[in-house]
């Protein structure tokens, strides 16, 4: 083949080649109806992080990753909603009682609200909803392969949920539950149709919430919301799309909200806060304190089984420290339990908790525990930089160590492996938790029933405190009953630290409406709006 | 014709090497720790829950039974259903590798005549100051790693002035015009980040060829330095480049995630990494298929290119 010859065929290789990928034209598909793009629709941009992938479903019964809660969110209502205080206010329920002992709970519904295929929201749906997110195979959904919440809620009877009237839903119980609202407004609970499947649900969704999603893929860059026109708030929501672009890159994420690109940004590195600071064009969105960070120890286990060494991990570091270098500021400290002692409710010692270190005390437990100079301890700590600060804790708990003559090796793991590798499996390491009010924040992590109990805390005293709690009709004395189990984790638990950053949004200066949430499940864009 | 048997060996070869790599795929997944029940229910599945995930999957049969099943799928041209979101992997994939195609194309587009000019001005010029210029911009180039220079670019391209969007959301592009005007910036990225390779290593080829005889005989007999350049050295230099072009462009399809992830672009290369994540084998073979098949072809083409560049190797031994 002469070259010329050879230099045409390839020339129309190469040509054939542009024109079927060009051909296939990624452009122009996402355009909407018409009918929607006639009065120039408001859409809102919206960066996030954490992205599913594949795993993403808008079905709410299990939600594995940030991005799933966020679409979640959107599409959905639950029978009541929670302030920053875990205060309980309506949502599709607008009032609610229960009867003297609190064993029978009755939730009033809203009238009028509408599921995104049209059909009104009744108590058939509610009581669906509850049973499957109990059992998804006896309230006939067999497509789904279980029920993420259903152990928060097996105090719930199943036959006991009961529709009482088209708009009135009966809990009845087997024993008394004094804070039901509180304990139903978990991230699952969100009301589905009557009957629908996850086959159903998964792909389309359909929820009574303010937005729809459009063609849903687990994976896309953007996932497309519109406005639900039926949405039962009056004049809301503002905006008329929102698409959903996942952005895993801090450094692009701050990119984007400097160009104006996006309008809004879920979650700012601590480290990317000052380059944002000052831009005029960009204000940043502080939450309370939410995640929290924590040193796990198991409490059954050599070394750990002794409360001194468990003491003297508590003290070998400065919590002040830890929210100033780790978080840059952006967290508060926490009282080695799991509630955040800014709360109402939480126990408060009645002098102040030291923040630390105590190298002179730390020595003086450690030797009477039988370990010194010619024997020194040596412990493994397992971390992963789950969220901001992990590492950086895990190193000043290293440094304290050093100071006391702890043999101290810190063993990073991947990511994405650490909750199914080494969570639950290593006595000693980090963990982190959402932030919850004391009836599951002191159970789900700490009681001999518990799945989840990462510090081996078994204390059937402890189990009966909680129940008892649980079961206290008057708030003062429930509230005494919660700060006594507070106040035990504080003096012999497992946990260190326990203190809660800030998530930082971003958001551009003529955009309105979004207040990051102090639980990373919840993301509520109903007022999100920008001037355009 | 010797080109045609080459070919028909090497096709016969690659099918047997894709295979070898879809089983050995499959039973990496299969040894990796941590389960593909785990990353898809989250932290809070309970045991019941992982157990009956993977009855309704199918997994708790044995791996070599699935393998047998999902390659005799594949024989008939079905890669099975995401076993993470259920959805065929056609459709999971193909949009990913049409965008990664896309970009793959503008950066190779922006590659060639970059990389052929700038590698010929070096040669020519060679010691003056345009090739010592380069030739420290080459270096440089080549000790910043992608993602530092696309974040570079991004910032200067996109925050400063404004001209390039920096996040590629290439799927909600109006027209052809908007989709490139997106991919602008990790299109250069990405031709940067394989032309500093290519120059240096054509300006090498060309400066050797440029010394030879029949060169000094053009020069001599009067012929213009151009054409002295594009007519007689360059087709005889460019064959070592083209090797370097082949492995760039099974780098375009694969290893690009890096470049994918500034640019938060939805791609193929992002889609296999969050695939292997989840353990969803069908969507990591599928993926991992093509970026090998992609790189096998670009090899061969690269090989049969060179016979039919080079008169001396068309003939049969």
């Amino acid at each position: 083949m002469s070259r010329k010859k050879l230099l045409f065929v390839t020339f129309l290789a190469l040509l054939g080649l542009v024109t079927t990928v060009v051909g296939a034209r990624p452009w122009g598909v996402g355009a909407l109806p018409a009918e929607v793009k006639a009065a120039e629709p408001l859409i809102i941009k919206f960066a996030y992080t954490d992205p599913g992938g594949e795993a993403n479903s808008m079905d709410p019964i299990n939600q594995p990753s940030g991005e799933n809660h966020v679409m979640v969110n959107m599409s959905y209502n639950r029978l009541t909603d929670l302030t920053d205080e875990f205060e309980v206010i309506p949502e599709l329920a607008e009032r609610w009682e229960s009867n003297e002992d609190a064993t029978e709970w009755t939730f009033y519904l809203r009238k009028g609200v509408k599921f995104h295929d049209g059909h009104e929201l009744t108590s058939e749906d509610v009581v669906y909803t509850f049973k499957r997110l109990l059992d998804p195979k006896r309230a006939g959904d067999d497509t789904v392969a279980g029920s993420e919440g259903a152990a928060q809620l097996a105090f719930l009877n199943y036959d006991g949920i009961i529709a009482a009237d088209r708009y009135v839903v009966k809990f009845k119980l087997d024993a008394p539950a004094a804070e039901l609202p509180l304990m139903i407004s978990i991230k699952n609970t969100w009301i589905v149709p009557a009957g629908a499947k996850f086959a159903d649900l998964h792909t389309s969704g359909n929820g009574t919430g303010p937005f729809i999603p459009v063609d849903f893929k687990p994976v896309d860059s953007p996932h497309r919301f519109v406005k639900f026109k039926d949405y039962w708030e009056e004049g809301l929501p503002l905006a008329d799309e929102i698409h959903l672009y996942p952005i895993v890159e801090a450094a692009t994420r701050v990119q984007a909200i400097k160009s104006g690109e996006m309008d809004f940004v879920q979650i700012i590195d601590f480290a990317n806060i000052a380059e944002l600071e000052n831009d005029p064009n960009v204000t940043l969105l502080k939450s309370g304190p939410s995640t929290s960070m924590l040193g796990i120890m198991w409490v059954d286990t050599p070394p750990f089984d002794d409360n001194r060494i468990r003491q003297v991990f508590k003290m070998i570091y400065s919590k002040r420290e830890v929210v100033d270098v780790c978080w840059l500021g952006y967290g508060v400290i926490g009282d080695d339990n799991p509630i955040n002692p800014q709360l109402p409710f939480a126990w408060r010692p009645e002098e102040e908790v030291p923040i630390g270190p105590d190298y002179e005390t730390a020595r003086k437990l450690l030797a009477e525990a039988g370990y010194g100079p010619d024997n020194p301890l040596k412990v493994e700590f397992y971390v992963s930089e789950q969220f901001p600060g992990f590492t950086c804790f895990a190193q000043l708990l290293q440094q304290g160590a050093k100071e006391v003559g702890i043999d101290f090796q810190i063993i990073t793991s991947p990511v994405q492996e650490y909750w199914d590798n080494v969570w639950l499996k290593v006595p000693f390491m980090m963990s982190a938790h959402v932030q919850r009010p004391p009836f599951s924040g002191l159970s789900i992590s700490h009681s001999c029933a518990s799945l989840y109990n990462e510090t081996h805390w078994c204390k059937p005293e402890y189990d009966e405190l909680l129940l008892k709690a649980s079961r206290t009709l008057d708030p003062d004395e429930r509230l005494a009953l919660y700060r006594k189990a507070m106040r035990w984790i504080t003096e012999e638990g497992g946990d260190i630290f326990e203190g809660k950053f800030f998530t930082v949004a971003a958001a551009r200066s003529n955009c309105t409406g979004y207040v990051p949430d102090i639980e990373i499940s919840r993301f509520d864009v109903r007022r999100v709006t920008c001037k355009r | 014709m010797v080109v045609l048997r080459i070919l028909f060996l090497r096709v016969l070869w690659a099918l047997i090497t894709l295979f070898a790599v879809s089983f050995i795929i499959f039973t990496a997944i299969e040894i990796l720790p941590g389960d593909i029940a785990a990353r898809v229910l989250g932290r809070y599945a309970t045991e019941e829950m992982k157990a009956e995930f993977r009855r309704m999957r199918g997994l708790d049969r044995p791996m070599l039974v699935r393998y047998g099943e999902w390659l005799s799928g594949v024989v008939r041209g079905d890669f099975g259903d995401s076993l993470v979101s259920e959805f065929n992997v056609g459709e999971v994939v193909l949009p990913k590798l049409r965008n990664t195609l896309l970009l793959a194309l503008y950066a190779f587009i922006l590659y060639i005549p970059f990389s052929i000019i700038l590698g010929s001005l070096s040669a020519v010029f060679r010691e003056g100051v345009l090739d010592t210029v380069l030739s420290s911009l080459t270096l440089i180039g080549l000790s910043i790693p992608e993602f530092v220079m696309g974040t570079l670019l991004a910032f200067i391209f996109g925050v400063v002035l404004g001209a390039f969007p920096v996040v590629v959301a290439i799927n909600v592009a109006r027209s052809f015009g908007e989709a490139v005007q997106m991919m602008t910036l990790p299109a250069v990225t990405l031709a940067i980040a394989m032309a500093v390779y290519a120059i240096r290593m054509l300006r090498d080829n060309l400066i050797e060829v440029l010394e030879s005889d029949y060169v000094r005989m053009a020069i001599l007999k009067g012929v213009p330095m151009y054409l002295v350049v594009l007519r007689h050295a360059l087709p005889n230099a460019l064959v070592p480049a083209l090797n370097v072009t082949a492995l760039n462009l099974a780098y375009l399809i694969g290893g690009v995630v890096v470049v994918e992830k500034v640019f938060a672009f939805p791609g193929i290369g992002t889609q296999l990494i969050d695939s292997v994540f989840l353990r969803d084998a069908p969507v990591v073979e599928a993926c991992a298929l093509i970026i090998s098949a992609v790189y096998i072809v670009a090899n061969l083409f690269a090989d049969v290119m060179t016979i039919l560049l080079n008169p001396r190797l068309r003939t049969a031994k």
